[in-house]
């Protein structure tokens, strides 16, 4: 609480300095043509209402033009002066004293600023700014922002981003300078010798193969189940992702389970990434901008998963005009607003996203229905998301952003029982109903402080909240009179909350050496699970809770990590992560060094490799076959230590004429992992969930090939993943290792988009995966109980010794896109499963006609057809 | 939605790990005398095979190893010798098969009576009732003793014809649902796993005489078509054997039947078979209606 305190008095004294020198604050925009230094004082006491003291010996005697957008005056100084050689003060009546800085040098020299989307003035992610025919560059960070060190007189820098036409600009280096670089959208129709080179280029800078970054205009053309574009569900595409049974329910990265995953939305941790039991994200594609996967050389300022870390980025608002879509599909339907507040400075985005299942399936609900007086029985399901975020920009150095999410899923099974018998009539009422969702709201500061640095401050607020109730109520009425009256309801809440608060440095020192730090605290509180029951007979009333109470955790974590870049021809990242975590009995303390290194052995073919040491004082219990959202979230505690991971790898790759050939070999030791016990389920015990649980420990290793298309009206890609994945628990298996269940030995991704032109583009994805594994039972006996004299009782062979036939599929889709004067339609038509190839989903035993008992694969998703209508409004 | 899509398909599936062992279900009781049953195990995919253990006898010894007699098969293949076994005293059963042979030994359990059902609030109603089982034992904490307790129903159940006249009528009894919230209750987590029966033990229980606080959830009818004749609850103190097996059975039966859940083993301390053997000693108490 101190820190964040702390944060507060920071972000208060900020705004105080603000007030304390309006008019220095005040934002202006400067142009003027070329003149002597002299004459531009005074036009800028014009502009600016300050007064100017200088000796005239002192300042430059050529002549300088001026040109600054959206700028405070004191950032304007800041940059100004400095570059031609002059410090600069303000007295007590207002009055700016000029005086020659100390020794200026050349070296120095920086160009920074922002990488934005023309137009909308949407800050890009990761876009490149590099030396033409130089091997040196810098990408933008994930505000957008840059610094590169000038080293020559005169510099030819090219800025590209995926997805953008590149910019080539001319600096002279001569002083400082603040640049902004606004890319339009490319058109990939036209690849020219040039773009391929710089897409090499790109593809080399930005290259590390451990890392996925997946672009809004490059997912959303691919083909998705019920056509509804997933920014998660792409990255499944990918050399080392698994997904789960018919690609649904979450990810395995490199060995590890879904819960192992950091889903960070603007930086803030969700818990529940999925709606419809893991058959969406929560992503809503109209909201997000770029989704980045790291699954192998962490940067230190991630902390807290084993896996993986999924960094979503959301747009911020279109800064200049109002625009608008409304879409809707089979399964859902959204609309999106954003606009400029104010324009130029600050901006809005709203989206919301709902399911139309419940309305869909209305007709055959009633259809099906013996809908009588005897019997009614209904069942509801839908889902909701809202996206909101509002940007402030300071003038060009500092900004404002606050950004909400909620969204819950709502499941509802109603049923009401009318019967006569006799002289009894019996009423029976019977309503369950689960809730589950997330919300996420942050508040983040950022601004530029000294003159590479980029200061980001933050608060956020995560919540996962689950909720089961079940209802009951019996009345009988005896001969036309009013008897017994029987009330039972049993409810289970489970859920956790975190508050945190952050301050992040990002130093751009120059082009060899840049750092990134920060300290942070969260606190989560923990809610493992209270169960609730009661009975009611008329009157009498009883009731009882059970279950573990909520628990308080504290987690303060620091990071540093200093990259050297030499010449882009050696690359290294070294830094580390501590973190405390703090229950309310015992501290566990983690250090985790992080350290990745990428050498280029020729021209646009590196060699990289990495080791990362991860933490993760959370656990999901889950259980073992399909995640359902009862899955509960519980801390570290006594006698549970929390999951390590250790993560190796090395890899080469080769970008070459628009293409991108990768290998990459990993190996994972993971301990202290969680699972249930055999024959324990918390959900129905009444016992301490630290009793259901088991600690054991993970092996996995993998080999992850790729060769993607990145230029020309088709691109695409193939992946081949290698895995062995491995567990070993003493409480299970008699302590023997056994397969993971989504240890799926091969994996295999064919993904092509084609632009047929610029209304019609298709595209297909073939996927293939080993089956996954399971228990099954060998053996069966009778072992006679007072309900049953026959009861049948299963022995199982060894845990997951089964294997599920192979996973394969064809989705094709097709995007049939049309311009209007007020705007775009988008039609998008496309078959999931287009060869209907029955996947097994999950297995079971049953009887069959000749009375046998037979193994049966259950599968859930045949051959699909999906369409869907957008409209975008100008 | 799942159901609409839902399809499935036989698979082939070799049974790799099956082989024959003895399923056996040896009780001993207290005063009375030993049931038995005597069977195979059974691959759990292909067509039913014959279960009987060739060649089987069972006979019954005493502590000092004195035969006491043979165990004789009935006409539904279990065996049984209706013999007094004393409280405190070893009683050993051998077997011989074509599976092997096999010992099992015993020490019998005293009774635990059921002191009185104190109080019993029945919530009577013209359709049903609903019943607050309140029971008195005398606890030893010198000696740790595990209990098996559960409530049988007897009833009558009519048959009419057309013309509402009783045409024919049948006696039944049943296990009922039954819970209880006493801290040695919950201190068993398996009780979660099992709807007719609460296994406890006397472990944190004060000395002497000891109410019980329980209660049937399920409606007992009583109306034109039923016709209950007595509730009965019933309180086994069974051996360390039978605790741990009860337990484990029914958490794995419970898991078994459920989709997402990932059942283990059942306990069994037959050897290289499946099964138990126990003895326990048993005390009811009848409420008439």
């Amino acid at each position: 609480m101190k820190r964040l305190a702390f944060l507060a008095v920071f972000l208060f004294l900020n705004f105080a300095a603000l007030g304390q020198r309006p008019k220095l604050n005040n934002v202006i925009n400067l142009k003027n043509n070329a003149q002597s230094f002299a004459s531009q004082l005074k036009w800028l006491e014009t502009k600016t209402g300050f007064y100017f003291s200088y000796n005239p010996e002192m300042i430059p005697k050529k002549n300088v033009a001026i040109n600054s957008r959206f700028t405070s005056v004191r950032d304007f100084f800041d940059e100004f002066f400095p570059s031609y050689g002059l410090n600069w003060r303000i007295t007590a009546n207002d009055i700016i004293v000029l005086s020659p800085s100390d020794n200026p040098k050349k070296s120095n020299f920086t160009l920074n600023g922002f990488v934005m989307q023309k137009n909308s003035r949407e800050k890009l992610v990761n876009a490149n700014v590099f030396y033409l025919n130089k091997p040196i560059g810098t990408n933008s960070n994930e505000k957008g922002y840059f610094s590169i060190s000038l080293s020559e007189d005169t510099i030819v820098l090219i800025i590209s981003h995926v997805g953008f036409k590149s910019i080539i600009d001319t600096i002279i280096s001569n002083r400082n300078y603040i640049k902004n670089y606004e890319l339009e959208l490319n058109d990939p129709m036209i690849p020219s010798t040039l773009k391929i080179e710089i897409l090499n280029y790109q593809t080399f800078i930005q290259g590390q193969t451990d890392v996925i970054t997946v672009y809004d205009n490059k997912y959303k053309m691919l083909p998705y189940l019920f056509g509804e574009p997933d920014a998660i569900k792409a990255l499944s595409f990918y050399p080392g992702v698994i997904g789960g049974s018919e690609g649904l329910f979450g990810l395995n990265i490199r060995g590890g389970s879904n819960d192992q995953n950091l889903v960070l939305f603007d930086g803030v941790p969700v818990y529940n990434s999925s709606h419809m039991f893991g058959i969406f994200s929560i992503l809503n594609e109209d909201i997000v901008k770029q989704i980045s996967l790291y699954k192998g050389a962490f940067s230190p300022k991630y902390s807290g998963r084993l896996s993986s870390v999924i960094d979503v980025h959301t747009k911020e608002g279109n800064l200049n005009s109002y625009k608008s879509s409304v879409s809707i599909g089979l399964i859902t339907s959204r609309g999106t607003f954003e606009g400029p507040i104010k324009r130029g400075k600050s901006s809005f985005i709203v989206s919301a996203r709902r399911s139309n299942v419940d309305f869909l399936a209305k007709p055959f609900y009633q259809l099906f229905s013996t809908n009588t007086n005897v019997q009614d029985f209904r069942t509801s399901y839908y889902f909701f998301d809202v996206n909101a975020r509002i940007n402030y920009n300071f003038g060009f150095k500092s900004k404002l952003v606050a950004s909400i999410y909620t969204g819950q899923d709502v499941t509802s099974i109603t049923s009401n029982l009318n019967s006569v018998n006799d002289s009894i009539k019996k009423k029976e009422k019977k309503k369950q109903g689960t809730k589950w969702g997330n919300t996420v709201g942050s508040v983040e500061y950022s601004r530029k402080i000294l003159r590479k640095t980029l200061f980001v401050s933050k608060v956020y607020y995560s919540r996962y909240r689950y909720n089961f109730n079940e209802f009951l109520n019996q009345s009988y009425v005896y001969n036309n009179k009013p008897d017994l009256n029987l009330d039972l309801q049993y409810e289970f809440k489970s859920g956790i909350r975190d508050l945190g608060a952050s301050a992040n440095f990002d130093t751009r020192f120059n082009n060899v050496i840049s750092f990134n730090s920060g300290v942070g605290v969260v606190q989560h509180l923990f809610n493992p699970g209270i169960k609730y029951f009661s009975n009611k007979i008329n009157d009498s009333n009883s009731g009882f809770t059970f279950g573990d109470e909520k628990s308080l955790a504290r987690e303060f974590f620091q990071f540093l990590e200093v990259k050297f870049n030499f010449e882009q021809r050696l690359r290294l990242n070294v830094g580390f992560n501590q973190t405390l975590f703090a229950t309310k009995t015992r501290y566990y303390y983690q250090f985790q060094p992080r350290i990745y290194l990428k050498y280029q052995l020729a021209k646009f073919f590196w060699l990289s490799g990495g080791y990362s040491k991860m933490q993760q004082f959370f656990h999901l219990l889950t259980n073992p076959s399909i995640g359902l959202p009862s899955d509960l979230w519980v801390p570290s505690t006594d006698s549970i230590k929390p999951e390590i991971a250790e993560t190796f790898h090395v890899g080469c790759a080769v970008s070459k004429n628009g293409f991108l050939f990768s290998a990459e070999l990993y190996q994972k030791t993971l301990s202290n992992l969680l699972e249930y016990k055999e024959n324990a389920n918390y959900l129905v015990s009444n016992q301490n969930w630290e009793k259901t649980i088991a600690q054991g420990s993970g092996f996995a290793k993998g080999l992850e090939l790729f060769a993607e298309k990145l230029s020309g009206n088709t691109t695409g890609w193939i992946s081949y993943t290698w895995q062995q994945n491995n567990r070993q628990f003493k409480e299970i298996n008699n302590g023997k290792s056994f397969p993971y269940r989504y240890d799926r030995r091969h994996n295999v991704s064919v993904v092509a988009v084609h632009k047929y032109n610029k209304k019609v583009n298709f595209s297909a994805a073939w996927t293939f995966s080993t089956g996954f594994a399971v228990t099954l039972p060998t053996e069966v006996y009778i072992s006679p109980t007072p309900q049953n004299p026959v009861q049948e009782i299963y022995v199982y062979g060894p845990r997951n010794g089964y294997r599920t036939k192979a996973n394969h599929r064809l989705d094709v889709g097709v995007n049939l896109i049309k311009e209007y004067t007020w705007g775009t339609r988008t039609w998008s038509l496309g078959l999931f499963n287009a060869y209907n190839r029955l996947n097994p989903f999950y297995l079971q035993l049953a009887f069959n006609n000749k009375g046998e008992r037979t193994l049966y694969q259950v599968s859930l998703l045949p051959i699909l057809p999906n369409i869907n209508l957008k409209f975008s409004f100008k | 939605m799942f159901v609409l899509f839902g399809c499935r398909y036989e698979l082939k599936y070799e049974n790799i790990g099956y082989f024959e062992k003895p399923v056996i279900h040896a009780f001993f009781q207290t005063d009375s005398g030993i049931f038995v049953t005597a069977f195979k195990n059974m691959p759990v995919t292909g067509p039913a095979v014959n279960a009987e253990i060739g060649n089987i006898g069972l006979k019954l010894y005493d502590g000092s190893d004195l035969f006491l007699g043979n165990l004789n098969k009935t006409s539904s293949g279990t065996f049984n010798l209706p013999a007094i076994l004393k409280a405190d005293s070893i009683y050993t059963i051998k077997l011989k098969s074509d599976l092997g042979d096999m010992n099992f030994k015993c020490k019998m359990p005293p009774v635990t009576n059921i002191l009185s059902v104190d109080t019993f609030t029945s919530a009577n109603y013209n359709s049903s009732s609903y019943f607050n089982l309140q029971f008195r034992i005398f606890n030893n904490p010198a000696r740790i003793s595990y209990y098996r307790y559960y409530v049988l129903e007897g009833y009558y159940k009519y048959i009419f014809d057309d013309n509402n006249l009783i045409t024919d009528s049948a006696y039944f009894e049943q296990q009922i649902e039954v819970r209880g919230n006493e801290k040695v209750f919950l201190a068993n987590p398996d009780n979660s796993y099992a709807t007719n029966e609460i296994l406890f033990s006397n472990i944190g229980l004060t000395g002497g005489n000891i109410l019980l606080k329980t209660g049937t959830s399920a409606l007992i009818r009583n109306n034109k078509n039923y016709r209950v004749l007595w509730v009965m609850p019933v309180l086994e103190t069974v051996d360390e054997n039978l605790y741990k097996f009860y337990n484990n059975r029914n958490a794995h039966i419970y898991h078994q039947n459920d989709l997402v859940s990932q059942p283990g083993t059942v306990i069994s301390n037959i050897p290289n078979g499946y099964g138990v053997y126990g003895s326990y000693s048993k005390s009811a108490f009848r409420i008439k209606f």
